[in-house]
């Protein structure tokens, strides 16, 4: 019982004991890592914030991997004071300063570097460094405009310094598109934007989304090996031009002209399309029908119904509210024009000026087609028409009678781009 | 022979000239209508009251008309409308057809009224028929026919 006891506290002491020791063990293992502030050298003064900003994101990143030791940025500063010691931010050879820095600091690497500009982008000049022999492990250089993309560019460098330091093999990746500029993301992360090379990467598969404005979403599957270079190409297609910017429609309208009557109306027409504005012509044709009722007929009521062709041209402008959507836009505009009306049974040809105001929804599911709902008011005016009267004592007589053509059509039309 | 053939036909045209100037013509009062044909009243002693009887043509519109002097066309407009005394048309009470003159409507003035209409006992009345069709153009008439109110 006795031994039992003894042994369960040799165990538990061991295990204990072990456990610490391992864990300093770990922690003493690591690679140490100073990273001084970067130092602008581009002379613009407002490039200043990037000397703490670089440094500390590249801190982040690396102390997130939870691979290293990192030099509190504060430590780093005091042996600076005390020793009076210079940067010289790779601003020329001499970085002795920098490396004194990293040994009194008991660090074995350090991260320096410099900010400059080029033309309008930023350059973040940046080196690993090995203390103890000066070997200069790995040197980058990101150009970028100021913005999220240049953190990410630093973000992609810290990943690389982790890729360096663990000692894994790493393989290369040169990844470009047709057309360039697209951003190149795996998950979550990005890789900046095609064309990407000699990007150092853990062997593995991976598939990455390309993404450009004007293309289609692009997805690439790569592999890559330890210690050698792969190369993909992908061409991105250009997304469907959906927005029309020249297309002729054809419509039909129900028209209320007279009375509880409906009619089609027929319209064809060609638009261009510039910006929010479209500017078209439109021909369209009503044969409409005016019923009256005339009741001087003694007894029955007389009813009667006159047809009419009634054509139309016009100019229109429209304004799409949403002219690069590639679902729906609302849009409104007006035009004017002149009209025909015509029925050669009554002998009646009229041309008048009128105009026409013009709400609808144009609808875009696919490219080159689209479809709208559209609701017109066309102010036609009057025409005269000679009505029929009964005539107790004989043939008809011809009355003539003002009828207003003021109407409000709306309906269907479908659009074809071309 | 030729002498003979002459006379007879002299005699056939001065015949047929006299019959239209003496008596009830044939032939519809707006020419170029079809003709409806009449049975009553006709003539002297005539039911009382008279009851007017004709064909039916089935037409939209159809009037009855009685005028105190014989009634006078022009084209197909009647021109003496201040003569007409009285009218039947589709729509009023009485069958088409088939309608006593209590179902008429006095006219005045050539307009129509909503009084009954009256016949003079003995006098000389002239009446037709005239239909239209649903685009009212007049198609059928009947002749004008003379009868002596009772």
């Amino acid at each position: 019982m006795i031994k039992r006891d003894s042994l369960f506290y040799i165990a538990a002491i061991f295990i204990l004991t072990s456990g610490m020791s391992f864990s300093v063990t770990n922690s003493t293992n690591r690679i140490t890592i100073a990273i001084p502030d970067f130092k602008n050298i581009s002379g613009n003064r407002g490039y200043d914030f990037l000397e703490k900003t670089v440094a500390e994101s590249l801190t982040t990143s690396l102390q997130k991997s939870g691979k290293f030791n990192i030099v509190e940025r504060q430590r780093l500063l005091e042996i600076m004071e005390e020793k009076k010691l210079v940067l010289s931010g790779l601003a020329d050879q001499d970085i002795s300063g920098e490396e004194k820095i990293g040994a009194l600091a008991s660090a074995d690497h350090l991260i320096l570097g410099s900010i400059s500009s080029a033309g309008s982008r930023v350059e973040i000049n940046a080196r690993l460094v090995r203390v103890d022999t000066g070997e200069v492990l790995l040197a980058e250089k990101i150009t970028e405009d100021m913005g999220d993309k240049l953190f990410t560019r630093i973000n992609d460098l810290a990943d690389e310094i982790i890729l360096t330091l663990s000692g894994e093999k790493t393989g290369l990746l040169d990844l470009d598109s047709t057309p360039r500029g697209a951003e190149v993301k795996i998950g979550d992360q990005s890789l900046g934007e095609t064309p990407i090379t000699g990007k150092k990467m853990s062997p593995g598969k991976y598939s990455a989304t390309l993404l450009h404005d004007d293309y289609e979403i692009g997805t690439v599957n790569f592999e890559i090996e330890a210690d050698r270079k792969t190369s993909v190409n992908e061409a991105l297609d250009k997304k469907p031009e959906r927005v029309l910017y020249n297309f002729f429609g054809i419509g039909g309208h129900p028209v209320d002209a007279i009375g509880p009557d409906y009619q089609l109306d027929w319209d064809l027409s060609y638009e261009r399309r510039i910006g929010n504005l479209g500017l078209g012509l439109e021909l369209g044709t009503i044969m409409f029908w005016h019923t009256y009722q005339d009741t001087n007929a003694p007894g029955t009521v007389f009813q009667d119904t006159m047809y009419l062709n009634y054509y139309r041209a016009d100019l229109f402008l429209k304004y799409y509210l949403f002219p690069d959507s590639t679902f729906v836009t609302p849009y409104a505009g007006g035009g004017i024009g002149f009209t025909i009306i015509d029925n050669s049974i009554y002998s009646l040809s009229q041309t008048a000026l009128y105009y026409k105001g013009i709400v609808g929804l144009c609808f875009l599911p696919a490219n080159k087609f689209s479809f709208y709902i559209e609701g017109i008011y066309s102010g036609l005016g009057t025409v005269t028409l000679n009505e029929k009267r009964f005539n107790l004592f004989g043939n008809y007589t011809l009355s003539p009678d003002q009828v207003s053509l003021n109407n409000f059509l709306f309906g269907l039309g479908i659009r074809f781009g071309f | 022979m030729k002498l003979r053939i002459f006379i007879l036909f002299l005699l056939t045209a001065v015949m047929s000239s006299c019959s239209t100037g003496l008596g009830t013509t044939q032939n519809p009062v707006f020419s170029g209508t079809v003709l409806i044909n009449t049975t009553a009243p006709e003539g002297s002693g005539v039911a009382n009251p008279p009851v007017f009887i004709w064909q039916s043509t089935g037409l939209s519109y159809e009037v009855v008309g009685v005028f105190v002097n014989p009634i006078s066309v022009q084209g197909k407009q009647i021109q003496n409308i201040n003569d007409c005394i009285a009218i039947w048309d589709t729509g009023m009470a009485g069958s088409d057809g088939n309608v006593s003159f209590t179902l008429f409507k006095q006219v005045v003035n050539g307009n129509l009224t909503s009084s009954s209409a009256s016949l003079s006992s003995g006098h000389t009345y002239y009446w037709a028929v005239w239909a239209y069709d649903s685009q009212l153009d007049l198609t059928n008439s009947s002749a004008q026919v003379t009868f002596v109110a009772p």
